[in-house]
């Protein structure tokens, strides 16, 4: 059995564990405090080398680093390695070892200390290290990653510390200035905006520096003359107990906001100020919002008008037909125009000129319908009097030739489709010129009023008198039961118009010769009837005046005589 | 940065035929201290440190590079350009520095008369059955914990003597330093790079003969990995030293000497 040097005995007294080996790692003495560690007996490790004590990692190191160390340089302090223990774990240890002699040979005196607690403490030590390397690269790359949003956004972004330096400055920022990144962080914001622009800001700057987030507006005017306005916030950045650190800078350029808003605001005010009425509806009709003028043309208010549907003003006994086409025209061709009758909150009805846009969504589906009208009654009532005047004798009212034959053709176009009677009374006054004469004109008149006035309530609704000369009347009679009728109002008419009218104390006397044509026995035209009535209108003239004459009873020859030329 | 600053060549002697000396993982040139002595009449010798190791400059590490034994063939490249040697090169490498001189032959076999390999392996890990590295893949991630946690140590001890306080901390500086002592990023690659390779594909393609120092009892590189090589090398020549551990030619210089000097002289000069 090999035993170990018995001088070596002492070594059991040091309080840690001893090991000497010859240059080759052969074990040549333990002491007992080793035995203690890795178990066994010191006889087994006799037979043993080093190399038996560790685990393979630290017999590589070893070899790639203790033993050429130990060759070199005699000596190693504090290397960590690890040894099995009794129980075969793996024991953290320092390890010192130095080239020393024993019994005339050399050696090499290995103390090991066991160094659980301190290599807890240097492994936690090295993976704080790690941690904190690998939170420095995470922070790196959060920076970066900071950086590239703040550069990529389109506003401005800075901060500025308590002392107004510049701690940080996104790449619009720089470029705004027109500064490098150097030449911004680290300087003063007094530097960066100058004398001018801080004396500006500075109130709110010193707000910001009081813990207040500031916003406010700047109107700036670009070397290319165009106008830009720009948003800027400062916002406090404050610390746990609320003191100020710095602040942050947003500024965002709101020209596009600014300018639509001022678009907003004159559609706004063009919505207000408006003569026309204006209706707003959703796709389906229901109204929205109306201006000032629909109230004023309406007398619906805003509320009043708002939630129902687009119909509510329509006046439908008026051409509903033509409202519903301006809908349509406006829903098919995104259009529609035209008149359209409409009634008033009081119950009047009125006339609008109107028309309806559609407007379609971001989707190109139906969103809104815009309807501007104007209240046009004003000026369709001037049309209708001026038609009226057109078509009227401005002194009896009566319709004149023109209407009279309007009126005439229609009823005959009815004829053909639902054949009628028609007679044709031609009238002219007997003694009227002796009335202008003797009693002057202004009398003429009153009596040809008077004679209107007669004839008119002698006929029925649907029955026309006409002035058609200065004291020649014609009557139309729509489909009379006979001529017996006719004959009869004939001589209704001649014994209403021999009454003597009294006139401004004066009293005027005539009477009527009334020629007659029937249609369709006597022509198949207006002209024609007409032209045949005057005819007979002179025959009753030439019989005496004061009477009637039927254009069939006529002898043929007087009859032909009587056609125009 | 000339590559003779940057890998930190040494130069011994104007005359004869050139030794060039490469340094296993962990240490640097003056592992080669107690060898070059004996050969310095005779042999040209030169010395470097591969870049990330001794007094190499650290700025030109690019973990990319060193990440493959061949960003360290093209130091050992470099550094024979640099020299304007073309032929006659006796390459001298420990450890994994035999498959970096191994694989430099195979891409300039002209360059190289002969290898020299103290404790080659071509593979530090097991492959179970056909071929035992030595190692499992948790021992080489043991390792790099422990080489971690050696830099900590170093450091902390360090400490002090930067301060200048004390003269025993001195000592340790310029051991640390000069020894062992490199940035752990760069010890880190150099590692992997060692343990986690895998030449043994390439063995048939080297064409030079090689000399195979074994030593008899060697954690690292067992007596198989040795007898393995020599299968697999053409022309090669096993030579077991009685050795126990890793590095002979610091431990027992006076047999590598005498192998190399039996080699060199029973080798007749490649034409």
């Amino acid at each position: 059995m090999i035993r170990q040097p018995p001088h070596m005995d002492h070594l059991d007294h040091l309080p840690c564990p001893v090991l000497v080996t010859d240059g080759t790692g052969r074990v040549l003495v333990v002491n007992s405090e080793l035995l203690e560690l890795v178990g066994a007996t010191a006889a087994h490790w006799l037979q043993k080398t080093i190399e038996d004590l560790v685990p393979p990692a630290s017999r590589i190191f070893l070899h790639t680093y203790v033993w050429p160390m130990l060759m070199r340089d005699g000596a190693v302090h504090e290397i960590q390695m690890q040894v099995f223990d009794a129980q075969g774990r793996r024991i953290p240890v320092m390890v010192n070892s130095r080239k020393g002699r024993l019994e005339g040979e050399p050696c090499y005196y290995w103390i090991f200390f066991v160094a659980l607690e301190r290599s807890r403490f240097e492994a936690e030590v090295l993976a704080a290290r790690n941690l904190a390397q690998a939170s420095s690269l995470a922070l790196a790359k959060s920076e970066r990653f900071i950086k590239t949003i703040t550069d990529g956004l389109p506003g401005l972004i800075a901060y500025w510390d308590r002392a107004l330096r510049c701690r940080f400055a996104n790449r619009p920022y720089l470029e705004r200035f027109g500064k490098s990144l150097e030449a911004v962080v680290g300087s003063t914001l007094q530097a960066l905006l100058g004398e001018r622009l801080f004396a500006l800001n500075e109130p709110y700057v010193l707000g910001a520096l009081s813990g207040q987030a500031q916003q406010f507006e700047r109107m700036l005017t670009k070397a290319d003359g165009s106008t830009h306005y720009t948003l800027v916030n400062y916002i406090p950045d404050l610390d746990d107990e609320g003191a100020v650190l710095g602040f942050f800078v947003l500024i965002s350029d709101v020209t596009s906001i600014k300018t639509s808003e001022v678009e907003l605001k004159l559609a706004a005010s063009v919505f207000s100020s408006i003569i026309e009425g204006i209706m707003i509806t959703d796709a389906h009709g229901i109204i929205l919002s109306v201006n000032p003028a629909f109230t004023q043309i309406t007398g619906y208010t805003a509320t009043e008008a708002r939630g129902q549907p687009r119909r509510f003003l329509e006046a439908p006994q008026h051409d509903p037909d033509l409202f519903a086409a301006l809908w349509a025209d406006a829903a098919t061709h995104g259009r529609g125009e035209g008149e359209a009758w409409n009634r008033r909150k009081n119950g009047d009805v009125f006339v609008t000129w109107q028309s309806i846009t559609l407007i379609r969504g971001v989707d190109d589906e139906p969103l809104r319908y815009v309807s501007v009208f104007r209240d046009i009654t004003k000026r369709w009532q001037q049309n209708e009097h001026t038609r009226h005047l057109a078509l009227h004798d401005g002194l009896t009212d009566l319709p004149n030739r023109h209407l009279l034959m309007e009126r005439f053709n229609q009823l005959i176009t009815l004829d053909k489709r639902e054949p009628r009677q028609l007679a044709v009374l031609f009238l002219d006054l007997d003694g009227f010129k002796r009335v202008n004469d003797t009693l002057g004109h202004d009398i003429g008149d009153e009596v040809l009023k008077l004679v209107a006035g007669k004839l008119q309530a002698l006929v029925r609704k649907s029955d026309i008198v006409a002035r058609v000369g200065g004291d020649e009347f014609v009557i139309l009679l729509d489909n009379p039961v006979g001529q017996d009728e006719v004959a009869h109002v004939a001589s209704r008419i001649i014994e209403m118009l021999n009454e003597p009218m009294e006139i401004r104390d004066q009293v005027a006397r005539i009477g009527t010769s009334v020629g007659i044509a029937m249609h369709p026995a006597d022509g198949a035209s207006a002209a024609q009837l007409i032209t045949h009535a005057d005819t007979a209108m002179y025959a009753a003239k030439g019989a005496g005046k004061n009477t009637y004459r039927f254009f069939a009873a006529m002898p043929r020859h007087l009859a032909t005589e009587a056609m125009p030329p | 940065m000339k590559i003779i600053d940057r890998n930190n060549v040494h130069v011994q002697g104007e005359h004869g035929p050139v030794l060039l000396y490469a340094h296993g993982f962990g240490c640097n040139q003056t592992m080669w201290d107690r060898v070059t002595p004996a050969f310095a009449t005779t042999h040209r010798q030169v010395l470097f440190d591969f870049v990330g190791s001794g007094q190499s400059d650290l700025a030109a590490f690019d973990s990319k590079r060193y990440a493959s034994l061949q960003g360290y063939v093209q130091d050992v490249l470099e550094v024979c350009e640099a020299l304007d040697l073309h032929s006659g090169v006796t390459f001298v490498g420990h450890s994994v520095s035999a498959s970096i001189g191994m694989l430099a032959s195979i891409a300039r076999p002209e360059l190289f008369e002969r290898l020299i390999l103290v404790g080659p392996s071509p593979c530090f890990l097991n492959h179970s059955p056909d071929y035992l590295g030595g190692f499992e893949r948790e021992d080489l991630e043991g390792l790099l914990s422990l080489m971690e946690k050696n830099y900590i140590g170093w450091a902390n001890y360090l400490a002090p003597v930067v301060a200048g306080d004390s003269a025993e901390g001195a000592v340790s500086s310029e051991l640390s330093s000069s020894f062992c002592s490199t940035e752990p990023t760069v010890a880190k690659v150099f590692a992997q790079t060692t343990f986690f390779s895998d030449m043994r594909a390439d063995l048939q393609r080297v064409s030079r003969p090689c000399l195979i120092l074994q030593h008899r009892h060697d954690a690292l590189a067992p007596m198989g990995v040795g007898e393995f090589l020599q299968t697999q090398l053409k022309e090669s020549t096993l030579k077991v030293l009685d050795v126990t551990g890793h590095c002979a030619h610091m431990s027992h210089p006076a047999l590598v000497i005498e192998a190399m000097q039996a080699y060199l002289a029973a080798q007749p000069a490649h034409p």
